[in-house]
């Protein structure tokens, strides 16, 4: 009888259990350095994840000694891979950090935190010039004639000459769009963008810009209806990789020449799935980016070689995508990594 | 022989064996049972909260006494559904909240075809519970039925069911999804987000930054990009659109769903959720939902110059609709049937 009932018991439970299990819904993703990665590029990208920096090299898998306290994200390097930026902050404000490539603090460039909330800053999308001298990123100028008003600017800031934040301010965007992101200096002195303006039919879009110097008028290089932004420059200055989105509901990553001011057309497209973030390799062969994966678990890191003379290290296992793509191969898996921070490449 | 055979089947020894095999047959059928028994109880204890919550949200009456010429919707009829989200904090006393977001949904199931039309919480409209003003005040005034029938009288459509969901049953039916993919429009800042989602704050705010491009969302974010219209140039037109995007991005994501996650999802709705829907018609219609491509869907808004922004004498902000011009639209898209 106990026997009996003791089974009853357990067959109760366990059914519970059992039934429990079956349930899809997955717990947070495991940090990156609980697991391999499927594949590694050369040299060192670093990429974000729940607030943590983390570095993919050689095979492994490593964490940026940075506190836990704060939100880290959107890593960049400089051009010798000698120092990254990387912004840290609450949900109230973002500041700029010089750290080094294992995540020692050196420096902190801007002061964006204060007590009134409506009076804090936000700095994203750093971007080292590509002598390394200056950083270039997006923050919040507060509008006296309007409080609601919250748009990204372009600023610069002179590293050598540490010069005060928000520093020189470039661009002027947009009422009311969110403004200008991802800047990306080009060789020469000028600047690429991504500007939000309103079109004819009220949609908010995102064009690349081509600015010549602080405070003068931009040229869009793209058309509005083809909403792309996230440009990346690879290194020569040569081609330009960007994330257009001619739906809601599409993502797509293409590369195109880039001479003299002027978008070629596309020699690479990706359009089987969400792309976001994309960053050149340092020889300029290949590229990283982040998409999303088919289950719903976030974002995971990608790879392309963009011309035929790719070299690839330390591939452990085949690649398992079976897409349409040439060469395109999957880095990570199940990571939902931090798809606004865009992966920071380093050569070393 | 017969006899003999008789002997042997009433001998006393020969009945104490049967009775024993008998007795253990009865003993190992009712262990069998009861283990059975067990199985049943461990399951209805997974599926009864679940079962609780259905009941208790679903089939919320929808009293509409003037209108006894309202055909029932049949199995593969179109039908027209009022989907409605709002501020459920302590500012409001309990079903005294403003709705944030209205977006009226008609559904072809034989032509997998979806209109959805958003309307804005300004529009300045009779409403059914008497006098004029904002629409987002009828469920604040009289409750899901007062929604229906102000929608129902100043757009001439025929509403068959509602669905309403507060802040917090929109983030945890996302956080319990697992979260969302999408496209994010563009940079979301907002320095006057309400934080109302604290327990200790319902008059504070915050500030919120959603970047845009695509990305992962969780349902605090996602509630940050659907609701923040302080900083965007089309004000509650840009969050409509943004509504919507969340809708179809839910859409897709619920595809993953079976049914042992229902009890974690419908746990997240208690007291976040009410319908008009019986469970046996949101059973027949999350299929239905999962079967439709976003090409199919239709989207309406009531953008300028549909509306235009007014500033009422006592300084209220409002649009004012251009009937002659939505109607004839809205006729199009939600036909009578």
């Amino acid at each position: 009888m106990l026997a009996t009932v003791l089974g009853m018991v357990l067959i109760a439970s366990g059914t519970y259990f059992a039934l429990s299990r079956l349930s899809t819904k997955s717990g947070p993703a495991a940090p990156p350095t609980t697991t391999a990665p499927i594949f590694t590029p050369p040299g060192t990208i670093f990429v974000a994840q729940h607030g943590a920096i983390y570095t993919i090299s050689k095979g492994r898998v490593g964490r940026l000694n940075l506190s836990t306290s704060t939100f880290w994200a959107q890593p960049a390097v400089s051009p010798d891979g000698s120092q990254l930026v990387v912004s840290a902050g609450d949900s109230r404000f973002t500041d700029l950090f010089l750290v080094s490539p294992t995540g020692e603090i050196r420096r902190r460039l801007t002061n964006d935190s204060a007590r009134e909330v409506d009076q804090n800053h936000w700095a994203f999308y750093p971007r080292f010039s590509s002598d390394g001298g200056s950083l270039y990123y997006s923050w919040d100028p507060k509008n006296p004639g309007n409080t609601f008003r919250v748009d990204l600017a372009v600023y610069s800031l002179d590293l050598k000459n540490e010069q005060a934040p928000p520093g020189r301010r470039w661009t002027e965007p947009d009422a009311f769009t969110g403004g200008d992101v991802h800047p990306q200096p080009v060789k020469g002195g000028s600047l690429l963008y991504a500007g939000y303006s309103a079109g004819s039919d009220l949609q908010i879009q995102s064009r690349i810009w081509l600015q010549s110097r602080p405070g003068v008028s931009g040229r869009p290089l793209t058309e509005l209806i083809a909403n792309c932004g996230s440009p990346a420059l690879s290194p020569a200055g040569d081609q330009l990789a960007m994330i257009c989105s001619p739906t809601a509901e599409k993502a797509n990553l293409v590369v195109a020449p880039f001479s003299n001011g002027v978008i070629g057309p596309p020699t690479l497209t990706i359009d089987d799935q969400l792309a976001a973030s994309p960053a050149w390799s340092p020889d300029g062969t290949s590229i990283s980016y982040l998409a999303a994966g088919k289950g719903g678990t976030g974002f995971d890191l990608w790879w392309i070689p963009t011309k035929a003379t790719a070299t690839v290290t330390g591939s452990a296992t085949p690649s398992p995508s079976p897409g349409v793509t040439p060469g395109r191969r999957q880095v990570t898996t199940g990571l939902d990594l931090d798809a606004t921070s865009t992966p920071a490449w380093s050569p070393l | 022989m017969a006899d003999h055979f008789l002997e042997v089947l009433s001998s006393p020894r020969r009945r104490r064996s049967n009775y024993a095999r008998q007795s253990r047959l009865r003993g190992r059928l009712l262990t069998t049972l009861a283990f059975l028994v067990a199985a049943i109880a461990g399951g209805a204890a997974f599926f009864l909260p679940a079962a609780l919550v259905a009941v208790s949200a679903t089939s919320q009456p929808l009293p509409r006494p003037s209108d006894t010429s309202r055909p029932i919707v049949a199995a593969g009829d179109p039908f027209t559904l009022l989907l409605l989200g709002s501020d459920d904090d302590s500012k409001f006393p309990k079903d005294r909240t403003n709705t944030q977001s209205m977006i009226l949904v008609r559904v072809v199931p034989t032509s997998h075809q979806v209109t959805m039309l958003s309307i804005p919480r300004d529009l300045y409209v009779p409403l059914s519970t008497g006098g004029v003003g904002k629409i987002s005040l009828a469920y604040a005034y009289g409750g899901a039925p007062a929604a229906v029938a102000t929608v129902e009288r100043n757009f001439k459509v025929r509403i068959d069911d509602y669905a309403w969901i507060g802040l917090k049953g929109l983030v945890g039916l996302v956080d319990e999804l697992g979260g969302v993919d999408l496209v994010v429009s563009n940079p979301v800042m907002d320095d006057y987000f309400p934080d109302d989602l604290n327990p200790g704050s319902p008059y504070g705010y915050q500030r919120v930054a959603v970047l845009p491009g695509p990305q992962h969302l969780d349902g605090v974010h996602a509630l940050q990009y659907v609701r923040s219209r302080h900083s965007d140039l089309r004000s509650d037109f840009g969050r409509s659109q943004r509504q919507q995007q969340l809708l179809l991005a839910l859409k897709q994501r619920a595809k993953s769903v079976n049914i042992t996650d229902l009890p974690r999802l419908v746990g997240t709705f208690s007291g976040e959720f009410k319908t008009s829907l019986g469970v046996d018609r949101i059973q027949a219609l999350v299929p239905l939902a999962a079967g439709f491509n976003t090409s199919d869907i239709h989207q309406v808004f009531l953008a300028p110059p549909l509306t235009t922004a007014a500033t009422l004498s006592d300084s209220e902000d409002v649009l004012l609709p251009d009937w002659n011009a939505i109607l004839p639209i809205v006729a199009e898209s939600f036909p009578a049937r």
